[in-house]
């Protein structure tokens, strides 16, 4: 990887969406402990709309499937088909079917982390994502 | 007699008897005049082939007898002129010269017949014409024919003449043209087969007047007769008739034909008759044990018509002579026989099965004794007073042998209470009831008065037809609160006890043969065994329409199968199953069933079936029946039999005859798929929620044991891992108390309230509205996530909410027009949002839904019923409507774990 291209990401801005606070602050501090800058969002309408102001900023996004409002699936087909962003997406899904995360690919996820999942599987799975997003660049 | 003989040696018997009795009679000729008949018939009736080329006859009028040379000479003459193989007369002319008789005489080929008394008078004396004599005359005797019971069939060939057996008429004239070697020595039958058309004849006129043509008598033999003269007797011959008989010279034609044409009638030595009688005999008992009655009579039939044909055919063909009287007998003697004894058999087999058989498993689960005594009927009167609360009753029971009756027991009343003192059961009120076979209100009092206005009855007690006896019994009109009801559960009492009755009569006839064997043996009662055998039946009857009783109110569609695998019984919920799922029952082996009903191929079912059949092991499968819309669960179970007295009579002692039929049981599990179906949603959204509550957990926790974090970062995790412990406790607590609800609560109680899933609900009710929908081209919008919260409601009745709003919103818009739904949660609710652009409801409707008003409307019963329902489940259910804008209805339901 060239230098120029990793200094795109350095520091990466990472958008969490979870409508649990309990999971989203624990998640801030994990994420901001290992680098990253974060934006975080309570639900998929405030993510639209952080989206829309800030999205050249942001490198990555890991969202909650489950979220009353917009949850995680219509998120992804707003992001995907409405705004066309190709952003790489992380799901976290307390819903272990294969159904539901094969349909996950099918709208645009990038990957799907099965809860509860450790940090550290966290950071792997946002910086194999990363990694990938930079070849793809 | 036949019931004595040995089955094994029955047939030889049979076969013994009938031949031996049969050879017997034909050796004293016992059937003759049937045998004669038979004969005379296929002498008569079989077709002329060809005329003889033996023989022509000259038959000559009885006028042209005196006319001596004149016509005699001339006749002669002209004869012997012709190649004529020899001249026969039967008569000597009268008034002929000597010259005539030298002439004959010359020729060497002509024989004159000479009349004797008797074929064997040793008197006989043969005279010839004065002028006959010296001159070298050959001549034949002619003796009356011997006559079978009137009827002419053979002719002497030789005949007795002072104790000289002389050569007959007709062998003189054989001896004169052929060798003679087989010339019978005594009476022979004369082949008539023919009849007048076998033997030519020609005129004597046309022979006097020169035209005789020599071809015609050419190489035959000439015989010339007297016709129709006093002299000279006709005979009543097998072609003859009433009208017509054989004259003489016809006869003696008859007789010479069968001579030189070799025609003689043969018989059968009787050892070969023996061997036919034997033959057809053993045939007959073959074909009589082989087939069938029906079958057997056909074949039967058509061997007698064989016989008859056989007989008659080998008559004109070979002139052999086969009696067929004897053959017939034998043949049908034969079948009588085999069939009777078969019959027999049969009938004592039937005797054994249905007589002894329902009386004797009565006698097995109940003493017959107990009928004698006056304690059953007793109880049987404490029981019907029970339920019926009678004021009297009294059971009367028929004499037997006699129309009168007589009491058996009673209650708060006897026989001298009484009125109608004839008790005569062929007589009003008897006769009446007897014929309207039900309890009947009497009319008239029957019962003496008692101070009570009470209403009397009378039923008649019958089994099988039989009148029994009579119920008379009396009622308090207020005691009967139901009149429908009373006179159908006194009609079931009167059944019942006409059975009992029915085994009272029973046990009494068993009785009284026991103590009189003779007087049983003298009694003659021809229609006992019909009446037994009636009884029976109906007794079977009973007892097969009351297990089909049994097995109709099985909870569970049943089906029972033989050890076979073939269909036996069915209850009615399974027939109404087969027929609502349009599959077959009958005529279909328990391995079709099993094919039809769950997804096993071939081999594993029948593996199955040995599971059930060899290990008596019970298996269940679940139904995937396309047509059946519950959810089911097929029970194959073996049918134990436990009658060890059964398997003592097997030998090999083997399992599979330990079982006396497979029963498939269907049961309906529809509510506990129902309740699975729940508590599985329920189980898989704690799983959700409590995977989420440890994610938030582990995100707290370091990693790594050494690694900590500053003061306040440790206690923003312990306060987040604190309030997820607390959230996950509420979680447990809110999971434990759904989980108890129990089986029967949650399929019985639509008040419940359980956490259900919305969506499911919702595309239920929406596919249940499709036909609506359609019919008036209304599109719909749905739009609902995948993964919605489970909500709380009654999981029997929230489809049915949402349909009757659905339903509501059809109705209020235009045709072609759209609906739409969106589904939207928050924290704590979810909310089905349906909106149309219709009509708009009325404010009278909307105060209706509300509850405001009363309402006929069916539709705005069901929405009101729906609110009522949504506000029992901590919900809300909110109409809003524009008259022209459309509406919209929200239904607000709490969500679970949220």
């Amino acid at each position: 990887m060239s230098v120029a291209k990793q200094a795109l990401f350095t520091p990466a801005t990472v958008l969490i969406i979870d409508d649990d606070p309990f999971v989203l602050e624990p998640m801030q501090v994990i994420l901001e402990s290992a680098g990253y800058v974060v934006i975080a969002a309570q639900n998929g309408l405030q993510a639209v709309e952080i989206l829309s102001e800030q999205h050249t900023r942001i490198n990555v996004i890991v969202v909650d499937l489950m979220m009353p409002g917009m949850d995680g699936f219509m998120f992804l087909e707003w992001l995907r088909q409405e705004a066309g962003s190709t952003l790489p997406v992380l799901v976290q899904t307390a819903v272990n079917r294969i159904k539901t995360t094969s349909r996950l690919i099918d709208l645009g996820a990038n990957d799907v982390l099965i809860k509860p999942a450790q940090p550290s599987e966290l950071l792997e799975r946002l910086q194999q994502l990363l990694s990938l997003r930079l070849q793809a660049i | 007699m036949m019931r004595y003989v040995n089955n094994k040696y029955t047939a030889v018997f049979i076969a013994f008897t009938v031949v031996s009795a049969l050879f017997c009679a034909r050796y004293f000729s016992v059937f003759e005049l049937l045998n004669g008949a038979s004969y005379d018939l296929a002498m008569k009736y079989y077709p002329a082939n060809q005329a003889s080329e033996k023989i022509i006859v000259i038959e000559v009028d009885a006028e042209y007898l005196d006319n001596g040379d004149e016509i005699w000479l001339d006749l002669l003459e002209a004869l012997l002129k012709s190649d004529a193989q020899a001249l026969a007369f039967n008569v000597f002319p009268n008034n002929v010269s000597s010259e005539f008789y030298r002439l004959a005489g010359l020729s060497g080929k002509t024989v004159f017949g000479v009349h004797v008394a008797s074929s064997d008078d040793i008197d006989n004396e043969i005279s010839l014409p004065p002028v006959a004599h010296q001159h070298g005359l050959r001549y034949g005797l002619i003796a009356p024919p011997a006559s079978d019971h009137g009827v002419i069939r053979k002719q002497h060939a030789t005949v007795h003449v002072n104790r000289v057996s002389l050569p007959g008429f007709e062998k003189q004239i054989t001896l004169l043209t052929e060798n003679g070697f087989d010339l019978p020595n005594s009476d022979y039958l004369v082949n008539f087969i023919g009849n007048q058309h076998r033997i030519p004849k020609i005129n004597i006129e046309r022979i006097l007047q020169g035209g005789l043509i020599n071809e015609l008598v050419s190489g035959r033999t000439v015989l010339i007769g007297i016709n129709r003269h006093q002299w000279y007797s006709s005979y009543f011959t097998p072609v003859a008739t009433s009208e017509k008989r054989t004259s003489e010279v016809m006869f003696h034609a008859f007789a010479l034909d069968t001579l030189l044409s070799d025609r003689q009638i043969t018989t059968i030595p009787d050892w070969i008759y023996l061997g036919l009688l034997m033959i057809v005999c053993i045939s007959c008992l073959w074909v009589g044990q082989l087939l069938e009655f029906r079958n057997s009579l056909v074949l039967s039939l058509v061997a007698a018509v064989a016989i008859l044909g056989g007989c008659w055919i080998l008559l004109a063909q070979l002139s052999i002579w086969i009696a067929p009287t004897e053959l017939l007998l034998t043949q049908w003697l034969s079948f009588v026989l085999v069939w009777g004894f078969r019959v027999n058999q049969e009938q004592r087999n039937l005797e054994q099965t249905l007589f002894a058989f329902p009386l004797n498993s009565r006698e097995k689960s109940q003493s017959v004794s107990i009928y004698n005594s006056d304690e059953p009927w007793q109880l049987l009167i404490s029981i019907i007073n029970q339920t019926l609360n009678l004021n009297r009753l009294i059971f009367l029971e028929r004499i037997p042998g006699d129309h009168r009756l007589k009491e058996i027991s009673s209650m708060n009343c006897s026989m001298d209470d009484i009125i109608e003192k004839r008790r005569d059961y062929e007589r009003v009120p008897y006769s009446i009831a007897i014929h309207e076979n039900r309890p009947i209100r009497l009319e008239r009092r029957y019962l003496k008065d008692n101070l009570t206005d009470e209403h009397q009855y009378m039923a008649p007690l019958m089994f099988a037809g039989e009148v029994l006896g009579f119920w008379v019994f009396s009622v308090d009109p207020d005691n009967i609160k139901s009149v429908s009801k009373f006179n159908s559960l006194t009609y079931s009492f009167m059944v019942q006890v006409s059975e009992i009755l029915h085994y009272r009569h029973e046990w009494k006839k068993r009785i009284d043969n026991r103590s009189n064997k003779f007087w049983d043996f003298l009694r003659i009662s021809g229609n006992e065994q019909i009446q037994k055998l009636n009884q029976s039946t109906t007794l079977l009857d009973k007892k097969v329409y009351e297990l089909q009783g049994i097995f109709n109110s099985i909870t569970t569609s049943c089906v029972l199968y033989d050890l076979f695998g073939r269909t036996v019984m069915i209850n009615k919920d399974m027939e109404e199953l087969a027929r609502a799922g349009d599959f077959r029952l009958f005529n279909r082996t328990l391995l079709e069933f099993m094919l039809d009903m769950t997804e096993l191929d071939e081999s594993s079912a029948r593996n199955m079936i040995q599971r059930v059949v060899f290990d008596h092991e019970s298996i269940s499968i679940p139904v995937t029946h396309q047509s059946i819309h519950r959810s089911f669960m097929l029970y194959v179970l073996p049918l134990r039999n436990e009658d060890n007295q059964l398997h003592e009579h097997i030998p090999d002692q083997s399992q599979v005859f330990q079982i006396s039929g497979i029963l498939c049981e269907l049961v309906d599990v529809t509510g506990l798929k129902r309740l699975y179906r729940l508590k599985e949603q329920m189980f898989e959204r704690f799983c959700i929620q409590v995977s989420n509550d440890l994610s938030a957990i582990n995100y707290c926790l370091p990693e790594d044991e050494q690694q900590t974090g500053d003061d306040m970062h440790n206690n923003t995790a312990m306060q987040t891992i604190q309030g997820k412990v607390n959230e996950m406790i509420q979680t447990l607590d809110q999971v434990n108390e759904h989980m108890t609800v129990d089986v029967e609560h949650m399929l019985t109680n639509d008040q419940l309230c359980y956490p259900v899933n919305g969506r499911h609900a919702l595309l239920t009710a929406v596919d249940k509205v499709q036909d609506a929908l359609n019919q008036r081209e209304i599109k719909l919008n749905l739009k609902v996530s995948e993964l919605i919260s489970l909500v709380y409601a009654s999981p029997l009745e929230l489809e049915v909410v949402l349909q009757a709003v659905l339903l509501t919103m059809i109705n209020d818009t235009y045709d072609a027009d759209e609906i739409s739904i969106v589904v939207k949660q928050d924290d704590h609710y979810l909310t089905y949002c349906i909106d149309n652009s219709g009509i708009g409801l009325s404010d009278n409707s909307m105060a209706k839904i509300r509850n405001e008003e009363k309402s006929k409307d069916s539709e705005l019963l069901n929405l009101n019923y729906a609110m009522n329902c949504v506000h029992r489940w901590g919900g809300k259910l909110n109409i809003f409507s524009e008259m022209g804008e459309g509406s919209r209805a929200e239904i607000v339901l709490r969500c679970f774990l949220n």
